[in-house]
């Protein structure tokens, strides 16, 4: 003879509201899903950002004392002393720390055969700061010929606006570095002169750059004494939009480049757009939660005759609660499941774009939405449970 | 285990009560182990409401209602669960099958509960009252004094100190009722059991001890 339950089952099987469950069930998992999904997105955009990767915008800031009126008045100078520098290195957001060396040397950059001649300004950092290291970046006092970085802006700027103002040709990057520039660097008497050509267009850094060798050689033989110190630093940083990097520049009265600023905005803008997508997740859920939990009260009520027979022959309420209770965990398993593995087929599709982007996300599902898809899960079992439970007990 | 019933009075029948007689209700009445009593009484006196307090289904009652030492308006659901499953066993006057189940499947239910019987004895109760064959069929598809008879099976399915019947055999013919009977004295006579009927005159197949009047 058959057992308990299946027969108690089938005595409450007459009356099961398919289209309900299916609803509840449907919305629950979406909801879940893109909860889950936008958990992970916030996750991995995190840990890139944090990581050495640089998503948006760059890992390198510039930091300079900001200048006052009262400061140049003053005749102010604004470098960053040794134990300044030594104090931002040892700052918990900051990776390294990059002295920009100035030319103390005067210089004249020219085009003889075009009878061109100009005041020229150099800047030298680190070449581990470069974002590109141009085949030709060394210099030596042999070298026939100094090599520069310059601006990409620089010659955005003569291509679209002076050239096309002045009935000048525009150039290409290629034809600027076939270039030959005579160089003169003088002091007091003293006089130098050599070659000059563009080996590379910076993005990151906004000057015009000589190799660090150079930099030492010349200041040290035709730049001004006296004690020196960089008026700007270039910083690499885990995280451009670090909360305690933005109070430090605050607290300290220091200026930075505003690509930190808008990439800062960019993720604030990005973690606003996942947050409200995680909130409509939640709603979501919390809606379906609720229709579950209506559906299995629907149920119980619509059989309320058969439980309460049933508990007039000696059924006991754990046996009733079960019955429903069984079924509260298959759609919960199902939810589970089903946004989990929505979740997977998604972040892989995310991770394909991304990485055409020539970016790379973090590996696996992180850490952050196990945890919110265990918390939902439970939410969801104590919550039908309570339901399932205290609808029984009212019948018995 | 007797029961003792102290000053009894349904919240329904308050009214009524107050200008009539009665031998169980507002009085000390006391139903013996083992005994066989057949209540009597017309419609709308209290047949029906005094067999569900006995089985916790009721607990509108002014009174008190004692089984053995305790008063079973304290019992919860869990104990009343066991009490059903084990000490007290009751054929509905409405029958309360489930409709959709086949015979079989309704019986099997009670049994399936308590695993008193086998399913040679089911069936073995089911040839003596000539119904074997509805225990394949719908219970919606039965006629009323066949219901009646599957729901008193299922009420054998059990071990039990009381049998309650609420009008046992309303819906049968006298052959029919006369094998009930007779399948309810042995049953009880097995098993040491006492009976409560409620109807409205005794049936003479089925010997009573005493006879109440409500």
């Amino acid at each position: 003879m058959k057992t308990l339950l299946p027969l108690v089952r089938r005595a409450l099987s007459k009356k099961t509201g398919k289209s309900y469950f299916i609803f509840a069930v449907g919305g629950a998992l979406l909801g879940c899903t893109l909860l889950l999904v936008s958990v992970q997105l916030w996750s991995d955009m995190q840990a890139t950002v944090r990581g050495n990767a640089s998503l948006i915008g760059g890992d390198y800031i510039f930091l300079a004392k900001r200048v006052t009126t009262i400061g140049a008045l003053a005749g102010g100078k604004g470098g960053f002393s040794d134990a300044e520098i030594n104090t931002l290195r040892r700052q918990p957001f900051v990776l390294s720390v990059g002295r920009i060396e100035a030319s103390r040397f005067q210089a004249l950059l020219g085009m003889q055969f075009l009878h061109l001649i100009s005041e020229a300004f150099f800047e030298s950092v680190p070449d581990s700061f470069l974002d590109i290291t141009p085949r030709d970046w060394t210099w030596n006092p042999r070298s026939a010929s100094v090599p520069l970085i310059v601006s990409a802006d620089f010659i955005d700027l003569y291509n679209f606006g002076f050239a096309a103002g002045h009935n000048m040709p525009q150039l290409s990057r290629k034809s600027v570095e076939l270039v030959d520039f005579d160089l003169t660097v003088r002091s007091a008497g003293r006089s130098f002169v050599t070659k000059a050509h563009i080996v590379g267009f910076s993005d990151r850094v906004n000057s015009i750059l000589v190799p660090t060798s150079f930099m030492t050689w010349a200041n040290a033989n035709y730049g001004v004494r006296g004690t020196y110190q960089p008026a700007r630093l270039i910083v690499k940083t885990r995280d451009p939009a670090d909360e305690r990097l933005i109070r430090f520049v605050r607290e300290h009265a220091l200026q930075t480049n505003a690509e930190r600023l808008r990439s800062g905005k960019v993720r604030i803008l990005l973690e606003l757009a996942l947050s409200a997508t995680a909130l409509i997740g939640g709603v979501i859920v919390l809606l379906a939660a609720f229709v579950l939990v209506l559906y299995f009260q629907v149920m119980i009520l619509r059989s309320d005759s058969e439980i309460t027979l049933l508990s007039h022959l000696g059924v006991g309420w754990m046996t009733l609660f079960w019955t429903y209770f069984r079924r509260a965990l298959v759609a919960i398993i199902l939810i589970f499941g089903g946004s989990l593995g929505a979740l997977v087929w998604s972040k892989n599709q995310i991770s394909a774009i991304v990485d055409a982007q020539g970016f790379v996300l973090p590996e696996g599902i992180g850490m952050s939405v196990l945890l919110a898809a265990a918390a939902m899960f439970v939410m969801l079992l104590v919550g039908n449970a309570v339901a399932i439970m205290r609808g029984v007990r009212r019948l018995l | 285990m007797s029961i003792a019933l102290h000053n009894v009075v349904p919240h329904p029948l308050r009214m009524f009560l107050t200008d009539h007689h009665s031998e169980v209700w507002n009085t000390q009445a006391t139903f013996n182990k083992g005994e066989r009593v057949f209540v009597s009484a017309p419609s709308g006196k209290g047949k029906t409401t005094l067999l569900m307090i006995l089985y916790g289904v009721r607990k509108d009652y002014d009174g008190e209602v004692v089984c053995g030492e305790q008063a079973i308006r304290s019992r919860n659901h869990t104990r009343w669960t066991s009490v059903r499953r084990d000490s007290i066993s009751v054929l509905f006057q409405e029958l309360r099958l489930f409709p959709e189940m086949t015979g079989l499947e309704n019986v099997a239910l009670k049994n399936a509960i308590t695993g008193y019987a086998d399913e040679l004895k089911l069936k073995e109760y089911a040839v003596r009252l000539d119904v074997a064959e509805c225990l394949y069929r719908p219970c919606r598809q039965l006629s009323l004094g066949q219901q009646q008879r599957i729901a008193l099976i299922r009420s054998l399915m059990q071990p039990f100190e009381w049998l309650l019947l609420d009008e046992p055999f309303s819906h049968l013919d006298a052959d029919n009722a006369a094998a009930m009977a007779a399948l309810i004295d042995e049953e009880c006579e097995s098993r040491e059991a006492g009976l409560i009927v409620a109807g409205f005159t005794p049936f003479a197949g089925l010997k009573c001890g005493r006879e109440l009047g409500l």
